[in-house]
């Protein structure tokens, strides 16, 4: 009798332990959560964590929006939490916790037949904020010039109109694209196009990255490109358990070598 | 339940019948089972009217919410800033004319220097993407401590050399060059390594030939130079004031919004703790309210600091419109081509009229008031026939409906334009023309367009139609299509192509039961006239059939506005008015639509802003032209129905 | 037509312009429909010849089984020095990085185009079953009072109006709906009342909170149950039409009710027709991607629906302790967001780089999923077809 009632408590308190490890939900940003979120996630797995994930990568802004709404253990953002979104999760009872996990540099990038391979700060500023509107302007082929940019909710939306140009509106004739691969998609097919990127995007099909201001991104200059910005991770209050376990996953040497593998700058380089 | 006996005989209907009167809570069960079902039938009816609830309930908040961010716009000042700002904006454009002039003047002299100096380097690029895998072997073996063994090292150069030779055979050298330049530039190519950072020694000479021409082409055009950087830098010393004022009215707004935020938050908090009854949860909550508090923003005050500038603000405004009417007058007539003289005309008339623009405005900025109200009907007005939708933005936010309304209907056009005749024809000709065997190939077929989701033809159009449409319109001798050659594989024509396709099924099956139903008798009058087939088919069975087809292309019309996965894929997603000023060429640009733009923004943004009742909005609105679409196509076939024999 | 009389032969065929016209206008007709039939041919082969290598493979049993059990995964592309690819998971890219030693290159990793499709083809068909569940009881029940109860009248003026408004109803819109009214609103049993609730009915031992059942598969087949529910009511009132009059009025004669007519003269009669028409309503149900976007989808999610981590049994655990958990882990299984086959096409459309290895992801989920669209559809014809050559009246 005693021992049953010894297993009965075992398996009992057994199953308290592995309910509380069930799922992460990670929600945010795309430049994040298409391909080094997973990949950090399926490492994490692989090296014994007891855990599944649910991810979602719709943009920045859905982490607030998420961890606001207490749907999402971690949010992902390319970008540095807003007021007002801090606000917004005051105002449901969450206080958020920031990581920075890694550094991205943002990559211009145009078709690889276009002669023009380098633009300076203001250029850049007037193609994305359709001043500039043809080639010819900036030195290459005659030819509107298509910009290509990511969705209104994206990081890299937001933080490209802090970094590049100067708090100025994206111009009336951008397109507003899903990820950062269908920018890459367009721009390797259109010859007049030009767009942004992730820096571990800007390897693709088609593509040539232009330097900024005789500036390439690259690992070892990440502090000098002007572009280049820290990646974050979000999470409600201190976490704890395996939340914690994830998120100091990231954060250590295994996590850095991820990290350099998905196109990212490790802490340790960028710091 | 109980049978019911009666003392006196029972009708002898019950008896032939043997009815026993079975209730259910007195209740007839035959009736219930009717109710039942009739209840179902309400389903229908009740659905519409959830529909119309839900969307209501999430969306008619937004007017309130629009008109309060708008009455904020005004009172930070940021609409004062606007005033100047929105006209100053065409300076842009006109520099851009300004700048494809000049730079199509330099090229006349400067072009044959810059396409050797590019095809060079594309030429060298193209070598280096083909050896990069040795010379990364040969880069990671020299950087590698203790060094390899040298011999080791010498293989890989030997492979280096070897990849880079046979690459720079194997290019194609344009006609820019000369033999001896290409057989140098192969050499050099081919002598490509790691180690060397200098450029290859003719790449250098064609790049100091360029800027040789470049320059001689700069002082030919010296006046034409001159007077495209006095036009930019113009702006500059106003830009800086209003740049000023624009980051102090900013400011203002943000913490306007934070204080509103907080404030609401903490009168739910304190609403909350009112209702509390537990003491501690309330002592909580409450000290929660006490926390979430933030200064008020005087509003007069700030927006006092930035209208006290107006009078600098219009001396500058004065000043630029000073500068550019005489960079006008100074725009010389000379210019390098054809195209660019017309250029530069256009610029130098449109600049008095930019002044002009710009006078007014400031003449404007003193009738402007911080605390006039917004009223709700130009807060309509700003949403229904607002020419902006700017979302997340770090200035404002405008949700302007009418770029989104015009991409939808030049998609829709472009679609009906193509499926009607295609529809209609297949129709009439499998009505009245084709064989039995014929039927059973054409009908199933197109019936089976409609089993297509449409998730699949969106990625069809982004992975096969839109590089075949762009192929085709490079091939040359198409060049005549207005649009030809197009740029963007995503764009309107694609969408309406796809949409077309998937409307084609719905047109042809009503086009058919319409002239199906023609009456027989109008066609055995039609042949015993002697008419042939083909005068019996366009002169009675069509005509009469007409209403039918009518219907069907609304009907068509319809789920073709309605549609959402492909034109999210495929329309190209650029929110803006299209250009109608490139002529019928519109319809190869990029467009947003109606539907595009719930599905595409409606999962980031947070429940009950403004944003997300916009998009509301613009669901009540599709759902509007939904019922109108269906309402007009049954009036249609009501109107022209023929007199059924 | 009058043969001409310069004829000798009066069977030759007309020479006239009249003729010749009519032969023009007839094949220009004829030219005109087929090219709607090539362009349908044309796609169907394009994605055929592009997505049948990866669903099916040469060798026994010939499916590629790989890709239709597997979850979506994503791909690593290992490149060694010689410039050769080889592809593997997450799991197996360390060994042979470790194996290829110095010879290693590169690794690329593609999203979602490793593994296979299974996640989303399961979500699919929880979809398909709760929308056409819920979608069939209402719709046949409307179709029976419409064909065998209503009487003209204002009533029935409305019902079939809001029918055929209903079925114009844009996707998105119904998509917005689902999001207001399943994920937002719906009521559920409660022990806390979350603060969105609009309305909460405490009923003691536990509360009718009205807050919403979150995205998850009830919601979205809900939602995609209204979508269908117009396909449905006039496809079952069809196949009720369709039964004669004379078995009503043989069955009335006989002094049935009218529901023991509908039960026993009618219904068996027409439910062939019926549940053979409803195939098409899954057609619908399992091609709609607006409205799960908000309702029900995922992007990506490791875990079918019922892998949860659940408490493991106890050993001497009761049948009842047994019976609850296998209760609430299948309940369980309606209420989590799953991966669906038309947003995971979506997916790999918008978000993935087109190259060789994501193609081959898109083609697969592309053919098989059309695959299945297409066979239920047919089907659907099919067996209607034989249908009416059975109840041949």
């Amino acid at each position: 009798m005693k021992t049953a009632i010894l297993t009965l408590a075992a398996t009992f308190a057994a199953a308290i332990s592995l309910q509380a490890q069930t799922t992460l939900r990670i929600r945010g940003s795309d430049t994040l959560g298409a391909k080094l979120v997973p990949q950090l996630a399926e490492a994490f797995k692989k090296q014994g964590g007891k855990v599944s994930f649910d991810i979602a990568a719709e943009g920045s802004s859905t982490a607030f929006t998420n961890l606001a709404s207490g749907t999402a253990e971690i949010g992902m953002s390319s970008r540095k939490v807003k007021a007002d979104e801090r606000t917004l999760c005051r105002s449901k009872g969450v206080s958020l916790t920031e990581y920075e996990v890694a550094w991205d540099m943002i990559s211009v990038v145009v078709n690889k037949n276009n002669p023009v391979s380098d633009l300076s700060k203001k250029q850049l500023l007037q193609i994305f904020a359709g001043d500039i509107k043809d080639w010819s302007e900036v030195g290459g082929t005659p030819g509107p010039i298509s910009v290509y940019t990511r969705n209104t909710s994206s990081g890299t939306y937001k933080d490209f109109i802090g970094l590049a140009m100067k708090g100025r509106e994206y111009g009336k004739n951008s397109q507003k694209m899903a990820g950062n691969e269908q920018i890459a998609a367009e721009v390797g097919s259109n010859p007049n196009g030009i767009g942004y990127v992730g820096y571990a995007y800007s390897g693709a099909k088609g593509l040539k990255v232009a330097s900024i201001a005789g500036s390439l991104p690259n690992p070892a200059t990440v502090k000098s490109y002007p572009l280049s910005r820290p990646t974050f991770l979000y999470t409600s209050g201190e976490p704890a358990g395996t939340t914690k376990e994830f998120i100091d996953f990231c954060l250590s040497p295994a996590g850095d070598a991820i990290v350099s593998k998905a196109g990212f700058v490790p802490l340790s380089i960028a710091k | 339940m109980n049978s019911s006996q009666t003392p006196s005989r029972p009708p002898l209907r019950s008896v032939l019948l043997r009815s026993r009167k079975h209730t259910i809570l007195g209740f007839d069960p035959q009736k219930l089972i009717k109710y039942f079902f009739g209840s179902n039938a309400s389903v229908a009816i009740i659905v519409l009217v959830l529909i119309m609830v839900f969307l209501m309930r999430e969306g008619v908040d937004f007017l309130p919410t629009y008109q309060r961010e708008l009455q904020t716009y005004r009172r930070a000042g940021l609409e004062f800033c606007d005033i100047i700002d929105q006209p100053l904006q065409r300076n842009q454009a006109l520099s851009s004319s300004l700048r494809q002039a000049l730079s199509a003047s330099l090229e006349t002299l400067s072009k044959t220097a810059r396409d050797r100096r590019d095809a060079a380097f594309q030429l060298k690029r193209q070598v280096e993407d083909k050896t990069a895998r040795p010379r990364e072997s040969l880069t990671q073996a020299l950087e590698k401590t203790p060094p390899p063994a040298p011999d080791q090292i010498e293989v890989l150069r030997r492979e280096l050399k070897e990849a880079a030779t046979s690459a720079a055979k194997s290019l194609e050298y344009p006609d820019l060059f000369t033999a001896a330049e290409r057989e140098q530039l192969q050499r050099e190519f081919a002598a490509l390594t790691p180690e060397s950072t200098d450029m290859p020694p003719l790449l250098q000479a064609l790049v100091a030939e360029f800027s040789a021409k470049d320059r001689e082409a700069r002082t030919k055009f010296a006046a034409l130079v001159t007077a495209q950087e006095e036009f930019e830098e113009a702006t500059e010393p106003l830009q800086e004031v209003l740049d000023e004022l624009k980051a102090k009215a900013l400011e203002t707004k943000e913490k306007a919004v934070e204080f509103e935020a907080l404030e609401t938050n903490r009168l739910r908090l304190l609403e909350a703790a009112a209702k509390e009854t537990d003491a501690e949860e309330k002592a909580s909550l409450t000290k929660e309210a006490e926390a979430s508090v933030a200064e008020p923003v005087n509003m007069e005050e700030r927006t006092k600091e930035i209208t006290e500038r107006t009078a600098e603000l219009r001396e500058q405004v004065e000043k630029y419109a000073g500068v550019v009417e005489k960079a006008a007058a100074e725009l010389p007539q000379e210019a390098g081509t054809e195209a660019a003289r017309r250029l530069i005309n256009e610029v130098r008339a449109d600049i008095p009229a930019h002044a002009r623009e710009m006078r007014a405005a400031a003449a404007r900025l003193d009738g402007w008031r911080w605390d006039k109200p917004v009223s709700i009907f130009s807060v309509i007005g700003a949403f229904f026939f607002g020419t902006q939708w700017i979302t997340n933005s770090s200035w404002q936010d405008f949700f302007g409906f009418v770029p989104l309304l015009t991409g939808s209907l030049v998609i829709a056009a472009i679609a009906i334009v193509i499926a009607t005749p295609v529809s209609v024809v297949a129709a009439i000709y499998t009505n009245q023309f084709a064989s039995d065997r014929e039927k059973e190939i054409i009908k199933p077929i197109i019936e089976f367009i409609q089993a297509i989701p449409s998730v699949v033809l969106g990625f069809i159009g982004i992975s096969l139609v839109g590089n075949l449409i762009k192929d085709v319109s490079e091939w040359s001798w198409l060049q005549w299509v207005p649009g030809f050659p197009i740029q963007e594989r995503l764009n309107m024509f694609n969408a309406g192509c796809l949409l077309a396709f998937m409307a084609v099924p719905t047109m042809f099956s009503l086009s058919e039961d319409a002239l199906n139903n023609v009456p027989r008798a109008y066609i055995d009058a039609s042949d015993a006239l002697g008419a042939t087939k083909l005068q019996t088919v366009f002169r009675v069975i069509v005509p009469a059939g007409i209403s039918g087809i009518l219907s069907a292309i609304l009907l068509g019309l319809g789920r073709v506005v309605g549609e959402t996965m492909v034109v999210l894929l495929v329309a190209g997603n650029r929110i803006a008015i299209p250009d109608f000023s490139a002529g019928p060429g519109v319809i190869f640009h990029p467009a947003h639509t109606l539907t595009g733009i719930i599905a595409q923004e409606l999962g980031e943004v947070s429940r009950g802003s403004s944003h997300w009742q916009a998009l509301f909005m613009v669901g009540i609105v599709l759902f509007a032209i939904s019922l109108l679409v269906n309402w007009c196509a049954r009036a249609v076939a009501r109107r022209f129905e023929p007199h059924k024999a | 037509m009058t043969p001409s009389p310069s004829n000798d032969n009066p069977f030759a065929g007309d020479n006239s312009g009249i003729q010749k016209r009519e032969t023009a206008a007839r094949w220009a007709l004829r030219v005109g429909s087929y090219i709607v039939v090539l362009i349908t041919l044309a796609i169907m082969l394009h994605i055929f010849t592009k997505g049948a290598p990866v669903a099916f493979q040469s060798k026994w049993p010939f499916v590629n089984t790989k890709f239709l059990t597997e979850l979506p995964a994503t791909l690593h592309v290992i490149e060694d020095q010689q410039g050769n690819h080889i592809e593997t998971d997450v799991n197996g890219a360390d060994a042979i990085k470790k194996q290829l030693g110095d010879n290693f290159r590169a690794e690329k990793t593609i999203s979602y185009s490793g593994g296979g499709i299974l996640g989303p083809i399961i979500g699919t068909a929880l979809l398909v079953i709760v929308s056409v569940g819920v979608a069939l009881f209402l719709g046949v029940a409307c179709a029976i009072y419409l064909s065998e109860y209503a009487k003209h009248g204002k009533f029935l003026e409305m019902v079939r109006l809001a029918i055929l408004n209903l079925a114009g109803v844009p996707s998105v819109v119904f998509g917005l709906f689902g999001l207001g009214a399943f994920v937002l609103t719906a009521p559920k049993f409660v022990s806390v009342v979350a603060e969105r609730s609009v309305l909460a009915i405490p009923l003691g031992f536990t509360t009718l909170s009205f807050e919403g059942w979150d995205t998850c598969v009830l919601s979205g087949g809900f939602t995609l149950a209204f979508v269908i529910l117009p396909v449905i009511i006039t496809a079952s009132e069809q196949c009720l039409q369709a039964v004669p009059q004379g078995f009503r009025e043989t069955s009335m004669a006989l002094g049935a009710t009218r529901w023991q007519t509908i039960r026993y003269s009618v219904l068996p009669f027409a439910t062939p027709g019926i549940l053979t028409s409803s195939i098409l309503g899954i057609a619908r149900a399992a091609g709609e991607t607006a409205p799960i976007m908000f309702t029900a989808a995922l992007a990506f999610k490791d875990k079918l629906p019922w892998q949860k981590d659940m408490p493991p049994l106890p050993v001497d655990a009761s049948i009842f302790a047994h019976w609850e958990q296998s209760v609430s882990r299948f309940l369980g299984i309606f209420t989590e967001s799953v991966q669906a086959l038309p947003y995971h096409i979506y997916t790999l459309a918008a978000k993935i780089p087109q190259n060789e290895y994501a193609e081959r992801a898109q083609y697969g989920s592309v053919f098989v999923f059309l695959v299945l669209v297409a066979s239920l559809a047919a089907s659907s014809v099919m067996l209607r077809k034989r249908l009416r050559a059975k109840y041949r009246w």
